[in-house]
Formats: C-alpha cells, sequence, structure tokens
C-alpha cells in the first residue's frame, strides 16, 4: 500500500512540472502559444490548417490562404523562424520564405505543424527540351515530362495525377536541354515524400555535364516513417554556364525494414526542377 | 531558435496523438464525452466498440458492414483468418467465418425470397461471390472474359455491388478498369458501362455503387473517389447527373431512409489520416460531417471539405442499424476494429 502511495506521488510530482514548464511558455515572445489548463489534458487533436495558394514557385508575388473554420478555433504562422502570428487574413510574399503553421483551439491538441516552403524563380526553363530515360508509371504522368518545368507546383495529393511524375524504379536520368547556355550554380529538384504511400526520397543525385560529374547530393534515409512532406532537394554545381545537364536519381533498391512495404521498390515522384 | 521551439511544441502534441488508437482512459474518456457531427446529425463516439483479442479474431483492413435481418452487424475483413465477424448492436461478437477472401472488400446484403445473401467483392480473387448468411458459397461470378473489356482476370478488381429490386446485379471494378458490370438475376452479363476516364460517363475509382429509389425510381449512385463526385446513372447505364463533394474522397454511398452516408477515407488535399463522415440530406445537400467541417454552401456549391478532428484514419465503410447509429469500419488503421456512432 505505502508502494502504491509512493508512486501515486511519483507520477503526481512529474504531471505538475509538466504543468510549471508549460506555464513558464505562455507568452512566448507576447504570443500566446500554448493554452494550457483545458489543453493540459486534452487527448484530442485538431487537424492542420487547409490552405490555397496561387503557385508555390512565382516569378513575382505568391499569396497564401488558409483556412480551419472549427468553434473557437485559431490559427497560427510563422515565416522563416519569425515571430508566430494569429492568421488574420491572406499571407502575401515576394521572396522566397518558408511559412509554418498550424491551428489550436480550447480544449484539444494544437494540430501538426504544416511547413511550406515557397521559392521565386529565377529562371524559367519552360522552353527547354527535356527527356527522361524511361516512362512514368501510366497512373502519374501528369503532362509527361514538360510538367517538370512548367513552374506548376503539385501538392501532398499526388493521386490526381495532374502534376506529379511516379517512377518505381532504381535510377532515373533526366536530361535538361535548355534553349540557350545559362549561368547556373544551384539545381533544385522539387520532390514528394509520402511513406504512407510507400514514396520516399531518392538516396543520391547526381548531375553530369557530359561526362563530367558537377554535382553530387547524398540523401540520408529515415528510419522511422515521417510526415507526408513536399520536400525541395538543393543540389550544389559547380557555378558556371551551362547548356545541357544530366540528372541521375538513384532511388533505394528495396523499402527498408522498419516501414511495412519492406523489400519492395519504393516509388519515386518528382514534378519540378528549378536552376539558379 | 523560436522556430525550433514552434515545431517542437507541435510536434510534441503529434507525438501525443498517435496514442490515439491505443486508448488511455484519458481519451476514451474524452471521446465519449465529445459530440461531433452538425444539425440534425451528431453522434457520441464508442471507440472501443467490437474490439476482440487480435490474436484469436484478427482484421488487417476492416472494409466494410452491414446488418442483416436479425439485426446483427456484420464485418468484412481482409484477414483470411476469419474474413467476416458477426457482433450484435453492442460490439459482442457472435460468430466468424470466411477463410478464402484475401481481397476481400466489397459487402452487399440482399434479401430473396425472405433470406439474406451476402455479396463480397474480392479484388484478389477477381470475382463477386454470393454466400448465405453464414457463409455457403452459392454462387461465384468471375471476370467476365468473354466480354470485349477484359483480356485477363487481373484487369478486374470488383469492389462494390449493388442488387436492384428485380434481382439485377450491378458490380463496380473500382480498382480495375472502371466499368460497371450489369447482371440479370441469373448471372448473365448485360451491359457494361462507365470505364476509365474523366468524362461524366467514366470514372476514376468507381469505388462504390448503390440503389437509390428515395424518389420512388430506381437509379444508380456511383462512386467516382478520385474525382470527389458521386454519378447518377440510371439502371441502364445512362449517365444523368453528378453530385459534388470537392474534397471528400468518398468511398461506398450508403442509403437510410431520406439520406445517403458516406465513409470518406481521405479530405482536403488527400493526406493520409484525413477521414470523417459525410451525410447528404433527401436533397443530395451535405447536412453533417462528423469529424469534418461544417457543411458550408457558396453560390449553390458545396465548399471544400476538411478534416477538423483527427478522430478517424481512413474511415473506409459507413453501417446505419435500425437505431440510426452508425458502423465505422476503416481501412489501413492500425488493424483496429470498427468504431461506433450513437446518434445524439
Amino acid at each position: 500500500m505505502k508502494s502504491m502511495l509512493l508512486l501515486f506521488l511519483l507520477v503526481f510530482a512529474s504531471c505538475s512540472n509538466k504543468v510549471l514548464t508549460e506555464n513558464r511558455m505562455q507568452n512566448f515572445n507576447g504570443v500566446d502559444f500554448l493554452q494550457t489548463g483545458s489543453n493540459e489534458s486534452a487527448t484530442i487533436q485538431l487537424n492542420m490548417p487547409q490552405y490555397t495558394i496561387d503557385s508555390m514557385l512565382f516569378i513575382n508575388q505568391a499569396t497564401l490562404e488558409l483556412e480551419f473554420d472549427y468553434p473557437n478555433a485559431d490559427i497560427y504562422y510563422s515565416i522563416n523562424d519569425g515571430l508566430a502570428l494569429k492568421c488574420l487574413s491572406k499571407i502575401t510574399t515576394n521572396s522566397s520564405c518558408t511559412i509554418d503553421f498550424y491551428s489550436k483551439a480550447t480544449g484539444f491538441l494544437p494540430s501538426e505543424t504544416q511547413s511550406l516552403t515557397l521559392i521565386k524563380v529565377q529562371n524559367d526553363i519552360s522552353e527547354a527540351n527535356i527527356s527522361v530515360s524511361h516512362p512514368p508509371n501510366d497512373r502519374y504522368t501528369s503532362d509527361g515530362t514538360k510538367s517538370l518545368i512548367d513552374l506548376k507546383k503539385g501538392g501532398i495529393n499526388f493521386r490526381d495525377g495532374n502534376y506529379w511524375l511516379g517512377f518505381q524504379s532504381q535510377d532515373l536520368i533526366i536530361t535538361l536541354d535548355l534553349e540557350k547556355a545559362i549561368p547556373m550554380e544551384i539545381l533544385t529538384l522539387s520532390l514528394l515524400k509520402d511513406h504512407g504511400a510507400w514514396i520516399f526520397l531518392p538516396q543520391e543525385i547526381t548531375v553530369t555535364d557530359g561526362d563530367s560529374i558537377v554535382g553530387n547530393k547524398k540523401i540520408i534515409a529515415s528510419n522511422t516513417e515521417q510526415q507526408a512532406a513536399l520536400e525541395f532537394i538543393d543540389i550544389k554545381i559547380e557555378a558556371r554556364v551551362y547548356q545541357r545537364l544530366a540528372i541521375n536519381i538513384k532511388s533505394m533498391a528495396a523499402i527498408p525494414s522498419w516501414h511495412v512495404g519492406v523489400g519492395t521498390p519504393p516509388w519515386l515522384f518528382i514534378d519540378e526542377i528549378i536552376v539558379e | 531558435m523560436i522556430r525550433r521551439k514552434f515545431i517542437k511544441e507541435s510536434s510534441k502534441y503529434t507525438i501525443a496523438s498517435l496514442g490515439l488508437f491505443n486508448l488511455g482512459f484519458a481519451k476514451r474518456k474524452e471521446l465519449e464525452d465529445l459530440v461531433i457531427g452538425h444539425n440534425s446529425h451528431r453522434y457520441k463516439i464508442d471507440m472501443s466498440w467490437g474490439a476482440l483479442d487480435s490474436t484469436v479474431h484478427p482484421v488487417n483492413d476492416c472494409h466494410e458492414m452491414v446488418q442483416d435481418s436479425k439485426g446483427r452487424i456484420v464485418l468484412l475483413t481482409n484477414h483470411t483468418k476469419n474474413n467476416v465477424i458477426i457482433y450484435d448492436k453492442k460490439g459482442n461478437l457472435v460468430e466468424v467465418w470466411g477463410t478464402e477472401f484475401p481481397g476481400a472488400h466489397g459487402l452487399s446484403l440482399h434479401v430473396e425470397n425472405g433470406k439474406d445473401y451476402l455479396y463480397i467483392t474480392d479484388t484478389k480473387r477477381h470475382a463477386v461471390i454470393k454466400t448465405t448468411i453464414d457463409g455457403k458459397v452459392v454462387q461465384v461470378y468471375p471476370c467476365p472474359l468473354d466480354s470485349t473489356e477484359y483480356q485477363n482476370a487481373e484487369e478486374y478488381q470488383p469492389t462494390e455491388t449493388a442488387i436492384a429490386d428485380n434481382g439485377d446485379i450491378y458490380v463496380a471494378d473500382g480498382y480495375g478498369k472502371q466499368h460497371i458490370l450489369h447482371y440479370n438475376a441469373s448471372g448473365d452479363l448485360l451491359h457494361v458501362f462507365g470505364g476509365r476516364g474523366n468524362e461524366n460517363n467514366q470514372f476514376n475509382n468507381a469505388h462504390g455503387i448503390c440503389i437509390d429509389s428515395r424518389n420512388g425510381t430506381e437509379s444508380l449512385l456511383i462512386t467516382a473517389r478520385m474525382q470527389n463526385k458521386l454519378k447518377r446513372f440510371s439502371l441502364e447505364g445512362e449517365h444523368l447527373s453528378n453530385i459534388d463533394l470537392p474534397g471528400a474522397y468518398i468511398c461506398r454511398p450508403v442509403i437510410h431512409g431520406e439520406h445517403v452516408y458516406m465513409a470518406t477515407i481521405w479530405s482536403g488535399k488527400g493526406e493520409d489520416n484525413s477521414g470523417f463522415i459525410s451525410i447528404l440530406d433527401n436533397t443530395n445537400k451535405l447536412v453533417s460531417a462528423p469529424c469534418g467541417s461544417k457543411p458550408k454552401y457558396k453560390d449553390g456549391k458545396l465548399t471544400n471539405m476538411y478534416q477538423t478532428l483527427k478522430v478517424f484514419q481512413h474511415p473506409h465503410d459507413v453501417c446505419v442499424d435500425d437505431e440510426e447509429n452508425l458502423y465505422v469500419a476503416q481501412w489501413n488503421s492500425g488493424m483496429s476494429y470498427p468504431i461506433k456512432l450513437y446518434r445524439v
């Protein structure tokens, strides 16, 4: 009986400490970040706000609208690690940035944080010739290879087949032949990660100009299932002028052992290539 | 630094929420107190309904459920240890049967001469199997290779059936070539329509089908899941109209009284674990969306639907019982048993 009482007191003390810690985080940078009290005991989580954006890749400016219609719920956002603010209207940017946002309401756990990266594009390469070493799966062809350079960004929903090219093979080579040579130092691939749908990031990307390797990036594979996300992978390339590049994307041979799809080839989803 | 805290705080709650389906007392209590839904259709949640010893009576995906003439709740799962699990309405186990349906997906009940029959679609056997309520196979409808639409059985992955008053059977090939196959009561293939595509008379994921006789004449309501639509066809296969449900990736329509109930497996932008329930009234307007956003029409059009509360993961079917309570079967949701919603 005594030991049970001791156990209860230990648990109680540990809970009390948690409340104190979170109370101190109120008024964090002037923003009531976490409502403690009723939320402290909450166990049901809100979903993330819904977003619409005119373009995640833009020439002049991009406008983001956030919505979450639940009684007494608010949306909070921050831009480039800045102050968290309550969202009251549309968010407009004229420069590349990352915007994080989530929903919150008394009595519920806040939602997960959605993070969006918006990119101001310097080079319009939509007139380039582009080809792939083998065709995408019939279900995920978008409008063909040209959709990789049309500045139209796909969302998390790859299933509508509108923006993403989906491949299920270990190696993919994309050849980019520009109208004229332009200076470059970064090549960016816009990829989808959705472990629940067996879509994984590749393990290595190599960029070549003729026989010369001008850029290479290795990606460390995750060993746990992660939230679906839109990923921009930057590959630094030798800074000079290029007209024709080959991008060799090497996927994992098989889905790793921690995943339910262990042993089968992962999917690769790509929707845009950007050069800067 | 600020951003790290921002992420840190929200991820803490993400980790907490992963325990949703491994329910502790606090969560169970909170779910019991919560009322979900809108307008005339609001519900309390029982996450523990139908939970069994998974070492004895396991489930994989819980695909569909129906209520039989005895008032029992019949669940179809693709676990071949017990493809069919029959409960009473309280969630007590009554009986199990079925070991030969590896792709068990669609479950429809039809009463013929006072006897209950089940129509099971199996996406791996590429067939529809008609059984008695206790599991005796009565008839098998294989891939119709003698039609011009199919060259091999693998092309045919039926997801749902609907049976008309005259005994005609309609099969939705929702994971195959997106055709609707129309058989007479004797099993003769009469007609094939639909097919993959974006036209009004075509489908992208013809996942569910039912007979709608709410206005006195029978027509077909067929899911075009990836198009976020229900499509209405005549029994002869002529496209009549569409019901737009933007943002709702609906499974099959279930008609009970004057309402249409649909499990919505994904929502919004199609994220995983973003499901809820959609309920349409007798004018096919969204009247309630338990765990979804409040029904909102703008200029006569339904605005985009999305999940608000993370209670469901991937709802795959809704069964409405004779007391207006709902049973929600879920796909790819941690091998969890169905959830019951009590109408309030």
